[in-house]
């Protein structure tokens, strides 16, 4: 800057509006006198400008949310290992062999709907992949889970009323009990996702939608044997 | 400024609804947040480090630590105002505890230093802001993209990265100064 009778600061600050009262009066007169300091602000406020008009968003090179969603399953599992941990009594064989028949079944569902679904990456062996991939049918994916919407609000109806009677017997069962229906209720929830995405990213594959009622149905049942399960006196 | 910080949402068809679905344990939910708010969470760390390579591993940073504080999001503000503010602090605290050079004086009081510490600019060639703003020393960048770009004041600044107002405002000047002299080359 050429001008001594005035600091840069004191330019930075007239072009952010930070000046008041006598201070930026006195820069305003000494502005409309000196030509060198108008252009030194000018110059500030075009940069300014190019500044605020650069783009908000910049899409990464690729898409990164395998790795993360691999690094959040990563703490949920540690966190799942570490309430496992805690013995389990006095739950009935039969009610465990159950639950743990139906954490087979939705695990198989969530693989299964993605092997069906066809969806890898190039380069991987077959296997499922965690990150469906935008394509140019997202439209016609999004369209298949609208036709099957009305189907899964009524199993989301039934398991919304079988939630709220269980919830109003839960203090009655036993914390282990409680555990495993939590712990197979969020698998199932997450088999559910699963299957959504994969009718999501291949809606031409007829199999899909019937997946995705298996496990929702899943759901009800494991619902349906938790309310029916005999309460702590 | 602070409204200029808010972020506008990309989707908001039910915003509020599939965060709380996320915030109680759904990942299909959480992947919808991600996918809605990667490419402004991608932007401000690559503007921020300047580097693509370290840009991306801060974004995965960003997100698993968004769902980690899920349960800290109360709903008084919109959640991609609420990410953006928790991005700036995971690429802050990540270049604090970065033990390269840069990170050390990533924030200084002594904005003079950034005199002997900038990466040369290439000679001869008219530059783009983007190009001349990755070339810049650290800490004056990081004050240019919050204050300029992402529109912060310099009190939030200085909140965010522990420092005076004052610093702020000067590393700030000394950005557009270097800014507007790689540009007019």
């Amino acid at each position: 800057m050429n001008c001594t009778n005035i600091s840069a600061e004191t330019l930075n600050d007239f072009a952010d509006g930070l000046l008041s009262g006598p201070e930026r009066e006195a820069a305003e007169r000494h502005l409309a006198e000196c030509e060198s300091c108008r252009a030194e602000l000018s110059s500030i406020l075009e940069l300014r400008e190019r500044a605020a008009a650069l783009p908000r968003s910049i899409a990464p090179s690729r898409d990164l949310w395998s790795e993360i969603a691999g690094r959040i399953e990563e703490e949920r599992v540690v966190a799942l290992d570490s309430r496992r941990r805690r013995r389990l009594t006095g739950i009935p064989p039969v009610w465990l062999a159950a639950a743990a028949a139906l954490l087979l079944i939705a695990l198989s569902s969530g693989v299964t709907a993605y092997l069906i679904g066809g969806g890898q990456p190039a380069g991987t062996p077959d296997g499922y992949t965690a990150a469906p991939q935008t394509s140019p049918s997202a439209s016609a994916g999004s369209a298949a889970l609208v036709a099957f919407r009305p189907t899964e609000q009524e199993y989301e109806g039934a398991a919304e009323e079988l939630m709220v009677e269980l919830d109003s017997k839960r203090h009655l069962l036993s914390p282990e009990t409680v555990e495993v229906i939590e712990t197979n209720l969020r698998i199932i929830d997450e088999a559910i996702a699963e299957s959504r995405a994969a009718l999501e990213a291949d809606p031409g594959n007829a199999d899909l939608p019937g997946q995705l009622s298996d496990v929702h149905r899943k759901k009800v049942e494991l619902l349906q044997h938790a309310v029916q399960l005999p309460v702590s006196i | 400024m602070a409204a200029a910080a808010e972020v506008v949402a990309v989707s908001t068809s039910g915003s509020h609804l599939v965060v709380e679905q996320a915030q109680s344990g759904s990942v299909e939910a959480f992947e919808r947040l991600y996918r809605e708010n990667v490419d402004r969470i991608h932007a401000l760390c690559l503007r921020m480090v300047g580097d693509p390579a370290s840009a991306e591993e801060l974004t995965q940073d960003v997100f698993v630590r968004a769902w980690q504080k899920l349960d800290g999001f109360r709903g008084d503000s919109q959640f991609s105002s609420w990410l953006h503010r928790l991005a700036v602090n995971v690429v802050l605290t990540q270049r604090r505890s970065d033990g390269r050079r840069s990170a050390r004086v990533m924030i200084s009081d002594d904005p003079g230093q950034y005199d002997r510490g900038d990466r040369p600019a290439p000679v001869g060639e008219r530059m783009d802001l983007e190009a001349a703003m990755a070339t810049l020393p650290e800490g004056p960048r990081m004050v240019f993209v919050l204050h300029e770009v992402e529109g912060y004041t310099h009190d939030e600044i200085a909140e965010m990265t522990g420092r005076a107002q004052g610093t702020s405002k000067a590393l700030l000047h000394r950005a557009r100064h270097m800014l507007r002299e790689r540009l007019e080359r």
